[in-house]
């Protein structure tokens, strides 16, 4: 399985500006139901978009710096970076088609 | 030629997965189509108490639960929206954007979503401040002051999950009360920093960005004001899942799917379970049973028609 990064508001910027690869992060929490159930989904997007892309999260409920800063408002919220800048955002729960298509058009 | 299943569900909420396990169990083939995630309106809110035997962590555990015992007595669980539902030569095709499907039977189990108030500002800041789940959204109002729409059992679960970010909650209801069960009444009663605007309604949304503050209105008085929040949480009702079936199935005024006590609904081998059915206690436990007695209708009618 393709492993999927935890971020965190230290890490951040870091790990997304020295990435050669698009990155695609997962904005969630624990206490959100749309969030797990999407966990899967990303990891089979990760699968499919291997070596294509690097895969991250980072819980929003432990980190507010990184959120605040995107303007993230709500969960989940996917968000592609190309050299460290925003290329595109999804929001709310997505199934596996339009997260995969999302992706796609974006690498 | 295309394979008859000989059962259909829509919606993999309580009511649809619950008819899922009792049709596996008779050996009937099924499919569950879900548009969205399974599991119902219901894992939008942070906590179930009052669904028998379960005393777990949170509605998503056990409508996972209840999924994997579904497929695990056969039910099949796909992806897709529903957009048209049709009769042909007695076999019911059921229409999603990508896909259309047979089927013998049909349990249609849609469900719910939060109404939407219709208001200015309402759609534009959707997403800014506005939203419709506290779980997803809560962490991103911390230490701020927020409105919630509503004071029935939704409302109020979800301001007392909201309190655990947000320094202050006003929630604006159009009754003169309270309409929450009275052990969440109580409970959010115990808490500081919570404000009851009764007999007012939200006539605007306001911001430019995000949600900066609203303005409300008493009903009793007729007085306007507003009242600065970065925050707007609604849950002022619930409609109907049904905008596909209109002119197919007989619906109330309201939209909700007319069925007698067999759960069938004015078209023959169609039926309705959960909060989807006119005058349904909406409820995860209605809905359940609901899916119990559609399932047992249904596998009743598609055996009689696999006679004649």
């Amino acid at each position: 399985m393709t492993e999927i990064i935890e971020l965190n508001d230290d890490n951040f910027e870091q790990r997304i500006n020295s990435s050669e690869l698009p990155s695609v992060v997962d904005f969630y929490s624990n206490f959100c139901s749309p969030c797990k159930a999407m966990e899967p989904l990303f990891e089979k997007a990760a699968e499919i978009y291997k070596g294509k892309a690097n895969f991250y999260k980072l819980n929003v409920d432990k980190n507010t710096h990184i959120p605040s800063s995107k303007r993230i408002l709500g969960i989940p919220t996917i968000i592609i970076f190309k050299e460290g800048k925003e290329i595109d955002r999804l929001m709310g729960f997505q199934n596996i088609d339009s997260l995969s298509d999302f992706i796609r058009r974006n690498l | 030629m295309k394979e008859i299943k000989d059962l259909i569900i829509i919606g993999a909420g309580p009511a649809g997965l619950t008819a899922g396990i009792y049709a596996g169990r008779a050996r009937i083939s099924t499919l569950i189509l879900e548009k969205g995630v399974p599991g119902g309106t219901i894992i939008l809110s942070d906590r179930i108490e009052n669904y028998p035997g379960f005393t777990g962590s949170s509605p998503f555990e056990l409508m996972e639960t209840m999924r994997k015992q579904a497929e695990s007595f056969g039910a099949e669980i796909r992806q897709g929206e529903v957009i048209g539902l049709y009769k042909e030569n007695g076999i019911w095709k059921v229409k999603t954007e990508m896909e259309e499907y047979l089927a013998r039977a049909v349990i249609i189990a849609t469900g719910t979503t939060h109404k939407k108030l219709g208001i200015p500002g309402e759609e534009e800041l959707t997403g800014r401040g506005v939203s419709f789940c506290a779980t997803c959204d809560g962490p991103f109002f911390k230490g701020k002051e927020v409105v919630v729409i509503g004071t029935g059992n939704s409302g109020i679960q979800e301001g007392i999950f909201l309190l655990k970010y947000v320094s202050k909650i006003t929630f604006v209801e159009f009754l003169p009360y309270i309409t929450a069960d009275k052990i969440l009444q109580e409970e959010i009663r115990e808490k500081k920093n919570v404000e009851f605007l009764l007999e007012h309604i939200v006539t605007s949304i306001n911001g430019k960005e995000r949600v900066e503050s609203v303005e409300v209105k008493s009903l009793k008085t007729g007085e306007k004001r507003i009242l600065p929040c970065s925050g707007v949480f609604i849950y002022a009702g619930l409609q109907p899942n049904t905008s596909f079936l209109k002119g197919i199935i007989e619906l109330d005024q309201q939209g909700y799917i007319k069925t007698n006590q067999y759960l069938e609904t004015s078209e023959k081998g169609v039926f309705a379970a959960g909060d989807v059915r006119a005058f349904a206690f909406q409820q995860v436990i209605v809905a359940a049973g609901d899916g119990a007695t559609a399932a047992h209708s249904a596998i009743k009618y598609i055996e009689n028609s696999k006679k004649s």
